[in-house]
């Protein structure tokens, strides 16, 4: 069975604690044949960053894990001069075998250069190449690998690869970096996008105002993006295009409609502030 | 055998299969050794609880390989909360955070103290040198000779001084244990100087409920908690009830995972996924921020008593508060009504009037004052950073009477925690167990107050030491904190009792995580102290100052008995964990080097002096356990030999559970509260009379107070920022800090490749600086000075700066107390002045500094 992982990354609230399962996992503890010891501190076999757009007072963080995305094509494999020493197990994982990798057959490391999403480092002590291996350990032992196990958030859907692809595709999930064209077996909910956002209030009493369509349009033409402010007033538009002009166009029941003529996407998550909207006079 | 003892036979026979030694699988198998398999199946498991959360221990070779979180099987029932269309339940497993899961390369780092260690220099019988304190060598001596030198020590003093020569202060939360945690007085190490004839006691009081005890309980009582209301219940109450959830001046993600970890994160995703709105006020975009909250308002921190002073002027203005609730349930509103419209002092207290103290704009501070009114609202604030800064207890009664103007104990309106102490997940009431403030006191035979009256105080013990005499008001003792502990005046020294000759310790927490460090490291190199001895665990800086280091083992190396998240005796377990898991603490490896429990070194210290008998009562580690569990309502439930073989116990979810809400007793009842007038007291009497209406700092009702060394007065010409330093993230006080995997994440590499500790600073106050993402930066202010590097960073207030504290302090020299701190200890430039005339508390989270790019001299 092939697995899968669908990460909503709008759950994680940075707590570390996938990282440091897998340092607990893996330092000083050897899984054969899939891997041999983590190194202390140099490595991270799953990553978290926190990146941060927008400006103060709408600072927006999005929280990232990134680890191995268990290419169905990965770039690794295809530069890896020793054969079957980076192979694909039956679950989908990419492994790299610890004992077939021969660094002294490869003096410039061409895996680590081979993978696009740069999560495999190289271990100067025991002399191979190392990085994240789904936990292929613990599968076998029936356990969730050490990093979704320790989520105490959901961030992490982990399961049967056709189940989690199709949860994916329903919830709008995209790959990271799919011009790669390496097939990752990693999906992703609330990556980093350019985004136009507001909090619409209302003009007398300054109460959030939920459920207003919001739509925006490209000046030059193409599909409107649309959606409705939440039930604090807020709207997110993502998957818009920077340095280019919009249109935006609030209405709701009540209120006089409001449109927003010249927003230019100055910066990737650029957020207009209190939006008032003025009640439409009662007939 | 009953149906009911069948059942556990049954969940046990299922536990078993969880951790029996597992059996390799096939991949596994293909290129394995007959040595690797021999070392899985050498492979133990334990489980235990950390101060990180609830873990099963992985032992192999004797030493512990890993921590994965304690599952839960599917056969034991779990509460579960219906609300809104939604069924809400807890995962199957513990949640341990990166404390748990960090917890074996803590144990094993090098910086452990494996054996007794004596400073080079110091000499027993007060004639050694002193002024070498934090810069000598120390050599290794035998357990011999160091029980020797510290039990003739202690006689010695005694002899010489009497017992009030001798004070003793345990660390801010030690690692985990009933029996073995020495954070409270019922522990073993107070225990035994009682026996001696007493100590002259280190008052804490409390570093992080400070505005709770000294503000909340003069309103509504809770007392015996720490002055935050109850926790029963909130969650499901929330869930099903509250429009709102408002998160004010706290960090619940970051900061409440003490003792559990993140058993309570999920519920904050629930709020969410019932469709909830929710808010953060606080001066940055925390954690919970980042997950949990829908919007930020941004707010200069320590100022948001004049916020919350204006929400309550807009419904009073706008009548949308609740009028019948405030006249049968509270005495004193007029006077609190009178405030806010301006008839006592002429200034109505509008959001325009609030806008420029609090820094949050007028419009947005009327929309929430609307949108609280419009529906029931969940406020979690308790423990947080406002209550431990500037005139806390203005904040915290602002928070009580804000809920009091719209109905606490309604349906959805309540003051909650979610976090350590108050919990708020469906539990069963029945069931009492120890938790880490129990210690041995529900089964000690005979018990032993301290006989000795004096005491020294956290915020003055160095003023105690170099310029006796020193006299203070209030403060509270231990760990109950009744309304008369505020009036109490003491003295240093009391006539007839000698100063502070010997210090004995317990851990390193005392030194970075209080307040102003250079201050308080300027009396352990006063030759005044003749000797000071530290239970040690790892050689953090402050151990430096010691004479000797007594090398005490972690929590994987002893054996001890708790709940999970449970408080204990003076903190109310309400549901802090998603589980009710009984754990005998099995001692999974030996203990490191020559190290040994806590307990081990004072009953051999006892064994010296005469004391052994009287000190453990006969009882040995194993003896204490067993007694605790007899005392616990676990022995209803399994055998005590059942439960040692297993490791732990979880306690089925009962099936009728009847909710009891926190608070809806006092709303359908109007009265009951351990107040004087049984009421919540908007206006209190009591403050009244002790200091009259008209105190600057301190009225009888909730009030703004401008901060006297705030942003607004003469000290912000010289130091312009607010250095906001709140619980750390990435340690546990200054626990953890030496753990690399954390230090990855924790700190920042300077240009020069040197490790530094993040200070978050807002891009305006940075470009006026010309600071620049990742510079070295210098903090600094009349408390010390500091190196840091900057984080410029939109989720930061302009005109605040952040910083953790509990970092490693590395003065530039050891022996000159103000010298420049290169680890970025936040406390360095924090004020052991109290949090006000009436609190004579801890005020660590709100400092003056000014922040400049740091050039490293020529």
């Amino acid at each position: 069975m092939k697995y899968a992982i669908l990460m909503d990354a709008t759950r994680c609230s940075i707590c570390f604690s996938c990282q440091v399962a897998c340092k607990d996992e893996f330092v000083g503890n050897k899984y054969p044949p899939y891997s041999y010891p983590q190194p202390d501190v140099e490595q991270e076999w799953i990553k978290l960053e926190e990146i941060e757009k927008g400006k103060f007072p709408y600072a927006k963080v999005y929280p990232i894990p990134t680890l191995c995305m268990h290419c169905e094509n990965p770039g690794c494999i295809e530069v890896c001069p020793v054969t079957g020493a980076i192979y694909k197990s039956k679950h989908g994982a990419t492994i790299i075998d610890p004992v077939k990798c021969k660094p002294e057959k490869c003096l410039t490391k061409p895996c680590l250069k081979g993978c696009p999403y740069q999560v495999i480092f190289f271990n100067n002590d025991s002399s191979i190449a190392q990085k994240c291996t789904l936990c292929l350990h613990r599968l076998d032992e029936g356990q969730e690998p050490a990093c979704v196990n320790a989520c105490p958030s959901n961030v992490f859907i982990f399961g049967e690869e056709s189940k989690i692809v199709k949860e994916a595709k329903q919830r709008g999930a995209t790959t990271l970096h799919p011009e790669y064209k390496t097939k990752p077996r990693l999906y992703y909910i609330g990556l980093p996008s350019v985004t136009l956002a507001g909090h619409i209030i209302d003009s007398k009493t300054f109460m959030d105002v939920p459920g207003a369509a919001v739509t925006i349009e490209n000046k030059r033409g193409g599909t409107p993006t649309s959606g409705k402010s939440d039930i604090s007033g807020n709207f997110n538009l993502p998957g818009l295009e920077l340095h280019k002009k919009y249109a935006l166009k609030i209405a709701h029941k009540g209120y006089k409609p409001l449109t927003l003529d010249n927003v230019t996407m100055d910066i990737e998550y650029q957020h207009l502030g209190e939006i008032k909207l003025a009640r439409a006079p009662k007939k | 055998m009953s149906s009911k003892t069948n059942n556990y036979a049954k969940t046990f026979a299922v536990m078993s299969d969880v951790f029996s030694s597992f059996s390799p699988g096939d991949n596994l198998l293909r290129s394995i050794t007959p040595r690797e398999i021999k070392e899985i199946q050498q492979e133990k498991k334990y489980v235990t609880n950390t101060f990180g959360g609830g873990v099963v221990v992985t032992v192999k070779n004797g030493r512990v390989t890993k921590t994965d979180p304690l599952p839960i099987p599917n056969d034991i029932r779990q509460y579960q909360i219906k609300a809104r269309g939604k069924v809400f339940k807890p995962p199957r497993k513990c949640l341990p955070d990166m404390w748990g899961h960090g917890y074996r390369r803590w144990v094993y780092d090098t910086a452990r103290v494996r054996y007794p260690l004596k400073r080079v220099g110091w000499e027993p019988g007060g004639k050694g040198k002193y002024d070498n304190r934090g810069l000598s060598e120390f050599i290794r001596i035998s357990w011999d000779e160091a029980f020797d030198l510290v039990s003739s020590e202690i006689s010695r003093i005694k002899e010489t001084y009497g017992n009030a020569a001798i004070t003793y202060k345990d660390t801010f939360h030690t690692t985990w244990g009933t029996i073995h945690g020495m954070g409270t007085e019922y522990t073993i190490i107070p225990r035994f100087l009682n026996i001696l004839g007493g100590f002259t006691e280190y008052v804490i009081g409390t570093s992080s409920w400070v505005g709770w005890v000294s503000g909340a309980s003069f309103m509504y009582g809770f007392w015996w908690a720490n002055a935050t209301s109850e926790g029963h219940d909130t969650l499901a109450d929330a869930l099903q009830n509250s429009r709102m959830v408002v998160y004010w001046a706290l960090d619940p993600t970051k900061s409440t995972r003490m003792y559990h970890g993140h058993e309570m994160e999920p519920w904050r995703h629930w709020v969410r996924e019932a469709g909830i709105k929710t808010v953060m006020i606080s001066p940055e975009v925390n954690d919970t921020a980042v997950a949990h909250a829908d919007r930020w308002i941004p707010i200069y921190p320590g100022h948001d008593a004049a916020m919350a002073a204006a929400i309550m002027y807009v419904w009073i203005k706008e009548g949308t508060y609740d009028k019948d609730y405030v006249k049968t349930h509270t005495v004193g509103f007029e006077k609190l009504r009178d405030y806010l419209l301006g008839k006592e002092d002429g200034i109505p207290k509008t959001p325009e009037w609030a806008a420029p103290l609090c820094g949050v704009a007028a419009e947005s501070i009327y929309g929430l004052a609307r949108e609280w009114a419009a529906g029931p609202v969940s406020l979690n604030c308790q423990l947080g950073g406002a209550c431990r800064g500037w005139y806390g207890h203005e904040w915290t009664r602002m928070m009580v009477a804000l809920q009091t103007l719209q109905g606490l104990g309604k349906p959805g309106v309540n003051l909650v925690s979610w976090g350590w102490a108050n919990g708020g997940a469906p539990f069963d009431k029945s069931i009492h167990m120890p938790g880490y403030t129990t210690g041995i006191k529900p089964v000690e035979i005979k018990a032993y107050p301290n006989a000795i009256p004096q005491k020294v105080h956290a915020i003055n013990v160095s003023d105690c030491i170099l310029k006796p005499p020193v006299k203070w008001r209030g403060g509270t003792t231990g760990a109950t904190y009744w309304g008369e502990e505020f009036f109490r005046n003491y003295s240093y020294p009391m006539p007839g009792y000698s100063e502070v000759k010997m210090v004995l310790r317990l851990g390193g927490g005392q030194t970075l995580s209080y307040s102003n460090v250079n201050w308080r490291v300027s009396s352990y190199l006063s030759p005044k102290i003749e000797t000071i001895v530290i239970n040690a665990l790892f050689m953090e800086p402050c151990m430096r100052y010691a004479d000797i280091l007594l090398p005490a083992c972690s929590d994987f190396e002893r054996n001890d008995f708790s709940m999970l998240g449970c408080g204990g005796l003076y903190i109310p377990y309400s549901g802090s964990a998603n589980h009710q898991i009984a754990i005998y603490h099995k001692k999974a490896i030996d203990c490191l080097g020559q190290s040994m429990s806590d307990m081990e070194i004072y009953y051999n210290l006892a064994r010296k002096l005469g004391i052994y008998q009287e000190l453990s009562e006969g009882n040995t580690e194993e003896d204490w356990i067993k007694k605790l569990f007899y005392a616990s309502s676990l022995c209803k439930f399994i055998s005590y030999e059942e439960f040692k073989k297993k490791g732990y116990y979880i306690f089925p979810f009962p099936e009728n559970y009847k909710p009891t809400p926190a608070l809806r007793w006092f709303y359908e009842e109007g009265g009951g509260l351990c107040t004087p007038s049984g009421k919540i007291e908007l206006y209190s009497q009591v403050l009244a009379d002790f200091y009259a209406e008209d105190n600057p700092e301190i009225a009888p009702y909730p009030k703004y107070v401008e901060p006297k060394d705030g942003r607004n007065s003469p000290v912000a010409k010289k130091y312009p920022l607010i250095i906001f330093v709140p619980h750390p993230k990435f340690r546990f006080h200054t626990m953890q800090e030496n753990v690399s995997w954390l230090r990855k994440h924790s700190k920042m590499k300077g240009p020069d490749g040197q490790e530094y500790e993040p200070l978050w600073i807002s891009k305006a106050d940075a470009d006026a600086r010309g600071i620049k993402q990742g510079d070295i930066v210098t903090a600094f202010n009349d408390k010390g000075k500091i190196l840091a590097a900057a984080h410029v960073t939109g989720r930061i207030k302009p005109g605040v700066v952040r910083m953790f504290y509990g970092a490693e302090w590395k003065p530039d020299d050891p022996r000159t107390p103000g010298s420049l701190d290169r680890g970025g200890s936040a406390n360095v430039l924090t004020t052991n002045e109290p949090a006000s005339c009436h609190a004579y508390l801890h005020r660590i989270a709100h400092n003056m500094v000014e922040v400049r790019k740091w050039e490293a001299k020529k």
